[in-house]
């Protein structure tokens, strides 16, 4: 189901770059996969997959690129990169190889200069033997190319060690390109070989490169003039000297006559393998891709002007094309540009798919995006009123749960898709997960702070969150995650309840406030935002624990409330009306002076309870006890520091500074 | 298209998170807020030089079922004071809008935030008062701190 690979352009390392920047230019650049298959706008030479490109533009009319105003029919393929992506694409894991192996190459080379250093035989660098011991296992998608190379600068003179290093030992386990075989050398060949070995009817060949030549893995992929290779148009094995030739004549038949060392293509087909090189060049030239196109006949669609076309036409149409026909006029109307796009961008594969698998996707398309229970609609309808939405979606789930089986089942499937989802991916996530864990450590080893803003992420990393058996996926609207649930993030408990606590202080409060605080421009969001952080608090603790707390916090809020900031106010009001409905009025009256004095209170005792916050910021705030008690004593350092100077706004970036530090 | 578009989206925004992940890009981050895919919560940092220097900012990305043809929903989840921001955190962003397109990314989208703070747009303010004020950057720059620190 999920047959995709996750290949991104960070396969490779930072130092080639450019195979990165080469990577990124034959990805699509809106679904970043490579281009399948290319097309391109002739008005402005942008590209993209053929499905993206046709959304793209039947949604937008525009190139997502440059936003200039474009047409589906300046869309053209261009097979040239198409060709070029499958050689690329079927020869990735070589180049990757062959980066490892180089890597490796250096880091070995180092060390055998330095061996040979102490071995102070050596004097002459030149002349390098690479011992290969290549283990290729090559089973389907977990093939990882396990490359033991060790490579050696050596001397003539040193014999010992040729005999010990120069075992070319390979053993290649892969599905069919590579014959198991081993091949040994005796030492003291050196000088015995050269690039003509493919001439040699021996099955044992000896795999040294030239002096001089070794530092270039790839050289010998390009073959000698006398070499065999298959001819990309009709797949004949034809010498590299006679190829152009061979093309040029548009394919005759060769002979087998021609082949100067009379040998059966067959045997010769096994003897270039021999070589380890031509092994990769096999890999290469044998792609059985850039064969002749057949020219797609199949008519594209064209989008129609639904304005124009009564239900019962485009219904009709619907049905000529074999695809669906229920649901209103809107619904078809569609379903039927998607198909179009689906239809089209089919017709640009090499390999048309099935009219079936069309519709199937067609289907699940709109299963997706149009039915009323699907969890992403309701996802859709999400951000446009943060709080009422969530608070609807509450009564939507009990509505659901108790609905139509068919939505239950709907969405299990798609529950289900997510959890084979999140399991086959499972150690995407963990290689993500470690990559930012070291990241963390490499930074908690340079400075060693404890409580930053960077943490946070790591928290939200927990393993739990992705593969939590009894959590569930959070758009799963038939059943509610418990909010006692321990593994479910921190965070999200704490937003759930807190929205769920908004909606009822809004419900709560009295229409008058909402209104006032809608006019209120700048003092709302000062409101509102304490509204969440005092819900946070008493969210996670056991609220009955700490009403002692927020009894001594309220005490103390009105002993301090002449001299102490807006912010506490706030606070202490905010807590109040979670806490107690029928504090209501009460609390109105506080918000009322505290409104006042938000007004007037532009002092500098202001400031400093600002400062004193944003030291306790860095303190995470989730830590409850930890908040009450600061919040606590807060007021008592108000209180004494309402009496000292003024702080010049100075100060107050100076401590901002220290905070900025710590959080790093 | 080797699947459909249901899986495209997750598929687009796992690509996107390997993306974001790897190319390390100081001042921004963002990561799924759980299992679920399309939900993600983001840090941007005021970069240096503006008065959001030194401040993080957490938002929230929600990501429709049709991205990326669609754009993602953004909002401040922490109080930002600023010209293009309301008090409920939405933002003002035209390549959020209307100049939306396929290939923007979360990393794009992060970044023009991230530049947002630093220069906003007067012409089209969300919060009025913030634009008026934006000429007096001592004053602003209280503000912003006072705001951005309410949250705590």
């Amino acid at each position: 189901m999920f047959d995709f690979d996750l290949t991104d352009i960070y396969d490779f390392p930072e130092e080639y770059g450019s195979f990165r920047d080469f990577d990124n230019l034959l990805r699509c650049p809106i679904c970043k996969e490579f281009l399948n298959p290319t097309l391109i706008l002739t008005s402005c030479q942008h590209y993209g997959c053929s499905y993206c490109m046709r959304k793209t533009i039947t949604e937008m009319n525009i190139c997502p690129m440059c936003r200039h105003s474009a047409d589906a029919t300046e869309l053209q393929k261009v097979s040239l990169i198409d060709d070029i992506i499958k050689i690329y694409k079927n020869n990735r894991k070589i180049i990757l190889e062959l980066i490892e192996f180089k890597k490796k190459n250096n880091n070995n080379r180092i060390n055998n200069v330095l061996d040979t250093k102490q071995d102070s035989k050596i004097d002459n660098h030149k002349s390098e033997l690479d011992s290969k011991d290549i283990n290729l296992s090559d089973d389907g998608d977990t093939t990882m190319a396990t490359i033991a190379l060790s490579d050696i600068s050596s001397q003539v003179g040193t014999n010992e060690k040729n005999d010990t290093f120069l075992n070319d030992n390979i053993e290649q386990n892969s599905n069919g390109d590579f014959n198991s075989k081993s091949v040994s050398n005796n030492g003291n060949n050196d000088n015995d070989n050269n690039d003509n070995n493919n001439n040699n009817n021996n099955v044992d060949i000896i795999d040294n490169n030239q002096s001089g030549n070794s530092s270039h893995e790839f050289s010998s992929i390009q073959p000698s003039d006398d070499e065999f290779v298959q001819c990309p148009l009709c797949l004949q094995n034809i010498q590299v000297k006679r190829l152009n030739r061979h093309m040029d004549l548009n394919c005759p038949k060769e002979s087998p006559l021609n082949d100067p060392s009379n040998n059966s293509l067959n045997f010769f087909m096994s003897s270039s393998k021999s070589d380890n090189d031509s092994a990769w060049k096999n890999k290469i030239f044998s792609n059985p891709i850039v064969k002749p196109k057949i020219k797609n006949k199949t008519q594209k669609l064209r989008s129609l002007a639904y304005n124009l076309l009564t239900e019962s036409k485009l219904r009709k149409i619907l049905k000529d094309l074999k695809i669906p026909s229920h649901g209103d006029k809107i619904l078809m109307q569609k379903r039927h540009a998607e198909y179009v796009n689906i239809f089209n961008a089919n017709c640009d594969l090499d390999h048309p798919k099935s009219h079936q698998r069309l519709v199937e996707e067609l289907k699940r398309w709109e299963k997706i995006n149009f039915e009323t229970s699907s969890p992403f609609s309701k996802h859709n309808s999400f951000p446009k009123s943060f709080f009422s939405s969530r608070h609807n979606n509450g009564h939507n789930i009990s509505a659901n749960s108790s609905g139509s089986s068919q939505n239950d089942i709907d969405l299990e499937e798609i529950n289900k898709e997510h959890q084979s989802y999140l399991q086959s991916h499972k150690s995407d996530f963990d290689y993500l997960i470690k990559q930012i864990k070291k990241r963390e450590k490499k930074k908690d080893s340079s400075e060693d702070k404890e409580t930053s803003d960077k943490n946070e992420p790591e928290d939200l990393i927990d393993l739990d969150i992705f593969y939590d058996e009894h959590s569930h996926i959070s758009f799963n609207s038939s059943k509610e995650k418990p909010i006692k649930n321990n593994k479910s993030i921190k965070n999200k408990v704490v937003r759930k309840k807190q929205s769920d606590s908004d909606d009822e202080y809004y419900e709560g409060s009295k229409p008058s406030k909402k209104a006032r605080s809608h006019k209120t421009n700048v003092k709302t969001p000062t409101k509102r935002y304490n509204t969440r952080s005092s819900h946070i608090t008493l969210d996670i603790n056991d609220d009955k624990q700490n009403s002692e707390d927020f009894s001594n916090m309220k005490r103390n809020e009105e002993i301090s409330n002449n001299n102490s900031s807006s912010h506490n106010t706030i606070e202490v009001y905010e807590v109040l009306s979670s806490e107690n409905e029928s504090t209501e009025k009460n609390k109105e009256m506080n918000y009322d002076t505290k409104e006042h004095k938000n007004d007037t209170n532009n002092n500098d005792n202001n400031h400093i309870v600002e400062i004193k916050e944003v030291q306790n910021n860095s303190i995470d705030n989730i830590d409850i006890t930890k908040k009450v008690k600061e919040s606590n004593h807060n007021n008592e350092e108000i209180e004494n520091k309402s009496v000292e100077p003024p702080i010049v706004l100075s100060d107050e970036d100076v401590i901002m500074g220290d905070k900025i530090e710590q959080k790093e | 298209m080797n699947t459909t578009e249901g899986l495209n989206v997750t598929k687009r925004l796992q690509n996107e998170l390997m993306q974001l992940m790897m190319a390390g890009i100081p001042g921004v981050s963002a990561f799924p807020e759980s299992d679920n895919l399309l939900s993600w919560v983001g840090t941007i940092e005021g970069a240096p030089g503006t008065v959001y220097h030194g401040l993080s900012y957490k938002i929230s990305l929600k990501f429709p079922v049709n991205y990326p043809y669609s754009a993602p929903t953004i909002k401040f989840t922490t109080p930002c004071f600023h010209p293009n921001v309301d008090s409920e955190g939405n933002i003002c962003l035209d390549i959020l809008k209307d100049k939306w397109s396929a290939v923007y990314n979360v990393q794009t989208i992060l970044l023009s935030l991230q530049s947002l703070l630093g220069e906003p747009n007067n012409d089209s303010p969300l919060n009025t008062y913030a634009a008026q004020m934006w000429d007096k950057p001592e004053e602003f720059k209280k503000h912003v701190i006072k705001i951005h620190n309410s949250a705590n």
